[in-house]
């Protein structure tokens, strides 16, 4: 046999083991796929194993020495991961608030903001190159450096606090390695940036933009072109009968007189055809059941049984893990408050001090219009009609950063009108699209300094004090509910609001006709407020304000809610003025409250229509398991699922001609109960695409029937024991990580309620935070519970450790430290950041 | 004996700084230990990687056991129901990755061996490992 004969097995050999190691070696390297690379991240020294922090208690403090304090900050974790934050003066405080806050949520604070200014491209890659472009065209990045410009102008003392809560946040990145970088961090392969004060402006609008953000113009103009103005009227009137707004007559507190200096005409834009609009891609179970439901009610002494004020806000917000909210006490000699802050902006939002706790839940008011534009883009700087003239719009160059892909560049367009937003393509009449360009007027791009409000309400003394801090808040506009020690409320629905004429902002504006430009905003001494009103009781749940709208007070009513929460709280406050004082569990249990008030109401006729005109065995016996129902929306009810699924159907099939999706919106589902109630006296709408009135009890058996055979492949599919599925197990709410990965969320929790009860837990929203607070002896006594934990951390036992508490509507008490420190037995950890000598 | 004794302390050793090194600098240990504890023998290779991959699944299952909460989550990300099975997979990527750099490391000196002494190359089959 020849030498190379011989060589070529043994050579083969080493050869063999040297390739496969290499390969062993690049699979352990390289991130494969959506994974992360497999060798670092399963290393128990530097993968997510080192993300498992301490859940035990650590008996002796963390002494850290930092750069930017002022003095000694001490900060004691209580047994719910709760921490309370001591410093001996504001700036100081701000740095241990960011600093913690970091340590807990370092990831979701720098996600969330990515997303506001268009940045995540970076973090994720190509596939969000679209949705970044999409956030620089709304305009949120330039109206938070707007923001932060504005406060170094204007005050600088608050700049100052951002700067500081940057710096905290900043002191907990730079003790990081690569191996104690939280898990995200890891997953994607990216390291953490510097905090800065934008970043807190971001995260402001943010909330501004979730909390006001509305494109139904579109779809209300696209129903101008088919109804006539009595037949929108009809379907889209601006009060409803039966609604019960947040202040009547008797107790409403605000100017009436009428307001000057507003464009009294609307000049809608009508296109030649319909906007084509695209469909969410995710349709809900109970999407048509309300929206975002938020509530706040508050009591006073003299109607409790206690005699000290009760206050309750639950704001429901999109539920996601990490929770959007974080707890914390903050202490200072000028301060000392609690409540639930937002992780990414410094001071508490919603909480309470020694003297004064305050709750909000959102205005729903319409701060944002879209004005179709004239648009030259053949010069070289595009012109935009307005009036007579061309005027010119600013054109600016931004770069979005894509991870493992060259940048890409693209421009923006801003008029005086807002941002060039979106271009929206209208199918014309005679055949072809259309591409119109929008622009996007919305009170959250201009600056705001909200942190000073807060600032303020953190140190209030007084209901007064609060109404005085509340008169520069702007955005996003709340419905504020305020209590304090010697037993004053108060209510105020605070922001910065376009006044208007009645209509005004409903629909697409024409951008080229100066008439439809906004021209103030509606004074303070004119918003919705009330002082401590006799009958002893204030609330609000996201409904109409009011009814008493001088001229001028438009406040825009399309992004408010059912007035069926807001109807059920007031019934059941209503109570205390009959001389019964209310008690702290009374106030506090409302909050879980499941009673369907759309079921009450509507459910005796739709059963009466249904008798005899259903044919299946099932639809029979759902009829009478219905006749029998209280109309709680219970996890564990069957007939909650029953009623749920079939009114859906219903209301889906009354209206699906004449509205169809996704192009235009049905009228609400308020407005069709009341159509539905008054159609025996001849209210029901005539027109062709509407069913007939007389087909009515037809339509409501076939609903039946549907809802029935929809639950039943449902029960099915989960392979249920039962036949029909119960509520919970039927509607389910999911809370997903922030960033949707399986493992770190839940899914089809089992929750009772929806959009219209004042639990209005959802398939993806709920309440984000519940509080109750009191004073007992003058000493404030406080209750909390949110869907999640204080952690951000997947490993930590405060990830989610709330959850079940939570599930069954059970508030913890509030450690509220008076004075001195946490008491040692209630202390996780301390820990103390030291000034560099 | 002598052999098993020292391969012992090779994978004790391996797995132990696996416990404390970035991965890459227990692949580098490893390695560089092989050409003093290991023998390139015929049926070596295996054996080293069943002894390290139960070493592995020790130290993993222990590690994974007591951080269970950040276990379970990360398990779920990799679509497998329980964090034993993703302690079986971290053993297996790290063990065979070790066992192969020793095994490269030992080929690499049984070869400079051979070019040392001017021993020409003999068919695998025909070589006497010891």
């Amino acid at each position: 046999m020849s030498d190379a004969k011989q060589k070529r097995p043994y050579l083969l050999r080493i050869l063999g083991t040297w390739g496969v190691f290499l390969c062993v070696l690049g699979a352990l390297t390289l991130p494969l796929g959506p994974l992360p690379p497999l060798g670092s991240f399963l290393s128990p020294a530097t993968g997510f194993l080192r993300n498992a922090p301490s859940n035990s208690k650590q008996s002796d403090p963390q002494v850290l020495t930092l750069s930017g304090l002022r003095s000694e900050v001490t900060i004691s974790v209580d047994i719910r991961g709760v921490p309370h934050v001591t410093a001996s003066n504001d700036t100081d405080l701000a740095f241990g608030q960011g600093y913690i806050t970091a340590r807990d949520r370092l990831w979701q604070m720098e996600l969330q903001t990515a997303a506001t200014a268009g940045r995540v491209a970076e973090i994720l890659g190509a596939k969000a190159v679209d949705f970044d472009i999409k956030q620089r065209k709304f305009g949120f990045l330039s109206a938070a450096a707007a923001e932060v410009e504005f406060l170094q102008k204007n005050d600088p003392d608050q700049f100052q606090m951002l700067l500081a809560y940057s710096k905290g946040v900043n002191a907990y990145i730079d003790s990081l390695e690569p191996a104690t970088l939280p898990l995200e961090y890891k997953l994607l392969g990216t390291r953490p940036e510097p905090w800065t004060p934008l970043k807190c402006a971001l995260f402001h609008k943010q909330m501004t933009w979730i909390l006001t953000g509305n494109e139904d113009d579109f779809k209300f103009t696209n129903a101008l072109q088919k109804y006539s103005d009595e037949e929108m009227e009809n379907l889209f009137p601006s009060f409803l009968a039966g609604s019960t707004p947040i202040l009547d007559e008797k107790i409403a507190q605000m100017s009436t007189s009428d307001l000057t200096g507003f464009n009294s005409v609307t000049s809608p834009f009508i296109p030649d055809g319909l906007f084509q609009l695209s469909e969410l891609p995710v349709k809900n179970k109970d999407s048509r059941s309300g929206t975002n439901g938020s509530n706040n009610w508050v009591v006073d002494g003299v109607h409790t049984s206690h005699g000290y004020p009760v206050l309750a806000n639950d704001p429901h917000l999109d539920l996601k893990l990490p929770s959007i909210w974080y707890e914390i006490q903050l202490t200072a000699p000028s301060v000392n408050v609690y409540g639930a802050s937002l992780p990414g902006l410094p001071h508490v939002i919603i909480g309470f001090n020694e003297n004064t706790s305050w709750g909000i839940t959102n205005a729903g008011v319409d701060v944002i219009d879209w004005y179709a534009m004239t648009l030259d883009r053949s010069q070289p700087t595009p012109k935009y009609l307005f009036g007579e003239q061309w005027r010119d719009a600013e054109v600016r160059k931004e770069i979005i950063r894509v991870k493992g892909e060259p940048p890409r560049e693209i421009e923006t367009i801003q008029t005086h009108l807002g941002p060039i937003a979106k271009e929206v393509s209208v199918e014309k009449k005679n055949g072809g699209l259309q591409t119109l360009p929008i622009a996007m007027k919305w009170t959250g791009h201009s600056p705001s300094n909200e942190f000073r409000v807060f600032f303020n309400l953190n140190r209030a003394r007084s209901v007064m004090d609060c109404k005085s801090a509340l008169t520069a808040y702007e955005a996003p506009g709340q419905n504020f509910v305020l209590a304090d020690k010697t037993g004053s409320i108060g209510l105020v629905q605070a922001g910065r609001f376009p006044m208007r004429s009645a209509g005004f902002g409903r629909t697409v504006l024409d951008g080229s006709n100066p008439v439809t430009e906004w021209k103030d905003f509606i004074p303070f001494s004119h918003l919705p407020q009330s002082w401590s009103p006799e009958r002893g009781h204030l609330s609000s749940a996201n409904q109409q304000p009011t009814r008493m709208r001088p001229n001028g007070f438009d406040s825009g009513d399309w992004g408010f809610t059912s007035y069926l929460r807001g109807k059920r709280i007031a019934e059941k406050l209503a109570t205390v003025e009959t001389g019964e004082p209310a008690t702290i569990g009374e106030l506090m249990k409302l909050q879980n409250d499941v009673v369907d008030l759309r079921a009450k109401e509507l459910l005796p006729t739709l059963l009466n229509w249904v008798q005899g005109k259903t044919k299946s065995e099932e639809a029979k016996e759902s009829i009478r398991l219905l006749s029998r129902w209280n109309f709680e929306l219970k996890a564990d009810s069957v007939e909650a699922a029953l009623w749920s699924e079939w009114w859906s159907q219903f209301y889906d099939m009354i209206w699906e001609k004449a509205f169809p999706k996704p192009n235009f919106l049905p009228p609400s589902e308020d407005r069709t109960m009341e159509l539905l109630l008054a159609s025996t006296s001849g209210h029901w709408p005539e027109n062709t695409n509407v069913p007939k009135f007389s087909s009515l009890p037809d339509l409501a058996a076939v609903a039946l029937e549907q809802a029935v055979k929809t639950l039943k492949l449902a029960a099915n599919n989960q392979e249920l024991d039962n036949t029909l599925p119960m509520w919970g197990q039927y509607r389910g709410t999911n809370i997903p990580h922030l960033a949707r990965l399986p493992g770190f969320g839940f899914e089809k929790l089992n929750t009772s309620g929806n959009g219209n009860t004042v639990n209005a837990t959802t398939e993806k929203h709920g309440p984000s935070w519940r509080m109750v607070v009191t004073w007992v002896d003058a000493l404030p006594k406080a209750w909390g519970i949110y869907p999640g934990g204080q952690s951000g951390h997947v490993g930590s036992v405060f990830y989610a450790n709330m959850m079940s508490s939570w599930l069954k509507g059970e508030l913890d008490q509030l450690l509220f430290v008076q004075q001195g420190t946490l008491k040692e037995s209630l202390t996780m950890e301390r820990i103390k950041l030291e000034k560099i000598k | 004996m002598k052999d098993l004794v020292r391969e012992f302390l090779w994978v004790l050793l391996s797995t132990l700084c696996l416990g404390w090194l970035p991965w890459w600098q227990v692949i580098l240990v490893s390695a560089a230990t092989a050409p003093f504890l290991l023998r390139l023998t015929e049926r070596g290779f295996k054996r080293r990687l069943i002894f390290l991959f139960a070493s592995c699944l020790v130290l993993f299952f222990s590690f994974h056991a007591s951080r269970s909460l950040v276990a379970n989550a990360v398990s779920k990300l990799f679509r497998l129901p329980h964090f034993s099975l993703l302690a079986v997979l971290s053993a297996g990527c790290f063990s065979l990755a070790i066992a192969l750099a020793a095994e490269s490391v030992l080929w690499v000196k049984y070869t400079l061996r051979k070019v040392g002494q001017k021993i020409p190359f003999p068919s695998t089959k025909k070589l006497r490992f010891r």
